[in-house]
């Protein structure tokens, strides 16, 4: 045994020998006292909110009382908007027991505004650490009514990790659930905006007959051109800017609401877009033709796209 | 009294059939976790106040904790994440200025090996620290501190080296 291993088996031997362990009614007491605090904060949000059903009044605790921080995470994924199926830039986390929470996003060079909430009791720290840069720390409080707390953190290169660090304190570590998510500044949607815009308007523009949408950023609600038409020959261009991948799909919409694919092809999303083309011949007997762009996982919220149409 | 270690493999009970007591698993670990915790911040106050927050978050979700195979495992887990965000929220900044002095007040204090080992630990950077922390007195393996820490096992070696190598140094300079 070198003297190090000695130094450290000392170390234990003697201090587990002088450990007084505090009467484990002490853990109890305290666990008791903050199933108490939280069972009175679970009724206050309940009275905030005029909610039913659960109801979990203040007093004696209750062992077995259902947990109400998963109704704390539905209320603060509704504040920040996070879609909790598919969570992609944002995430929800209902016990942060385990003392420290960590996440991290893989995001295209730009700014990015993150919002959190907190619902419940207590207060959480989280630190938003972009990969090479500062991090930056803003406490948020978990309250019954929930607040929305907003930090805009810059991730310089073209793509980068943001860490999104997360420590409650004691109480909000068993009382509370947060949510947050994180979205492209609005200076960067425009930006990128006008760089799709301006593929597809360089390929549509001026043209009668021919229209674009409006730069839209790539997520759950994919913006599309509806459009009645007259039968004819069209040629559909769409444009992606940001990082990932898209599929643009032409579909005509039939009387009945059947829809038809008339061209499909995959967009490469890049910081200098490239226009992609298909032509498709519009059906006689459709009643809409529409033009989407779909984003893959790695460009949902990361890329703005544009699309449009004019006749061939 | 039960058994007071806190050995890796001195589990309290040995399958998910028969869990240990919140209290069985208390009395078996406290200690053996103050250990780390006092040998981490240099400050037995530090130390008790992560191990206890720690097992009062398992006693508040026992019923799931206790069905884990190893759940003093979680308990650990819990009180390092305590304790590293304690240090990085710098309050151990005045902790570190009372381990100067190590205050022991329920104890006749601490031999001058114990003092020399906590204070040599205490200037290592957190990494190293840590790493001799678990590696010595947490009885974790090179690849279960790699697992932890989410870095190569080549890292975690060269943290422990540099680590004893300055503690060595550390205590040849006291012995001159």
């Amino acid at each position: 045994m070198t003297d190090i291993d000695q130094l450290f088996a000392e170390l234990r031997t003697r201090t587990i020998a002088e450990v007084r362990p505090p009467s484990v009614d002490t853990v109890h007491r305290i666990v008791r006292r903050r199933r108490a605090v939280r069972n009175a904060v679970a009724g206050t949000v309940l009275l905030a909110l005029g909610g039913t059903g659960l109801l979990l009044l203040p007093g004696e605790p209750e062992p077995d009382a259902p947990d109400p921080r998963a109704g704390y995470g539905t209320i603060a994924a509704a504040t920040v908007k996070l879609d909790v199926a598919t969570p992609r830039l944002g995430a929800l986390v209902t016990d942060l027991g385990d003392g420290t929470w960590q996440h991290r996003l893989e995001l295209i060079g730009a700014t990015y505004r993150t919002t959190l909430t907190c619902v419940g009791a207590g207060e959480i720290t989280a630190v938003l650490t972009p990969a090479g840069g500062d991090p930056s720390r803003v406490v948020v409080p978990c309250t019954a009514e929930p607040l929305e707390t907003m930090i805009d953190v810059v991730l310089g290169g073209d793509l980068g990790t943001l860490t999104t660090e997360v420590v409650p304190d004691d109480v909000a570590a068993e009382s509370a659930a947060f949510a947050y998510t994180t979205a492209l500044s609005t200076a960067d949607q425009d930006r990128l905006g006008k760089l799709a815009g301006g593929v597809v308007g360089g390929v549509v523009g001026g043209v009668v007959g021919g229209l674009t949408t409006p730069a839209f950023v790539l997520g759950d609600t994919t913006p599309a051109i509806e459009q009645r038409l007259t039968g004819a020959a069209y040629q559909a261009t769409a444009a992606c800017a940001g990082t990932g991948s898209a599929t643009f799909t032409v579909v005509a919409t039939g009387a009945d609401n059947t829809e038809t694919v008339l061209g499909q092809t995959r967009v490469t999303c890049s910081p200098a877009p490239k226009p992609m083309t298909v032509t498709v011949t519009y059906p006689a007997g459709a009643t809409a033709l529409a033009l989407r762009l779909a984003p893959e996982a790695d460009a949902y919220g990361q890329a703005v796209g544009v699309v449009g149409y004019r006749p061939t | 009294m039960t058994s007071i270690a806190d050995s890796r493999s001195d589990q309290p009970r040995a399958t998910r059939d028969d869990p240990p007591s919140f209290d069985e698993l208390y009395a078996a670990h406290y200690a053996g976790l103050i250990v780390q915790f006092y040998a981490y911040f240099g400050d037995r106050q530090e130390a008790q106040d992560v191990v206890q927050e720690a097992f009062c978050r398992a006693l508040a979700r026992w019923r799931t904790v206790s069905t884990y195979e190893d759940p003093v495992a979680w308990v650990r887990k819990v009180a390092w994440n305590l304790a590293v965000s304690r240090w990085r929220r710098a309050r151990t900044a005045l902790g570190f200025v009372r381990r100067q002095r190590l205050e022991e007040p329920r104890t006749d204090g601490p031999g001058p090996d114990r003092v020399s080992l906590v204070a040599a630990l205490g200037t290592l950077p957190p990494k190293q620290r840590r790493a001799l922390v678990l590696h010595y007195l947490g009885d974790f393996t090179v690849a279960e501190i790699a697992e932890r820490e989410r870095v190569a096992d080549a890292t975690v070696r060269s943290w422990l080296h540099r680590g004893r190598t300055a503690l060595a140094a550390e205590f040849e300079g006291e012995s001159r």
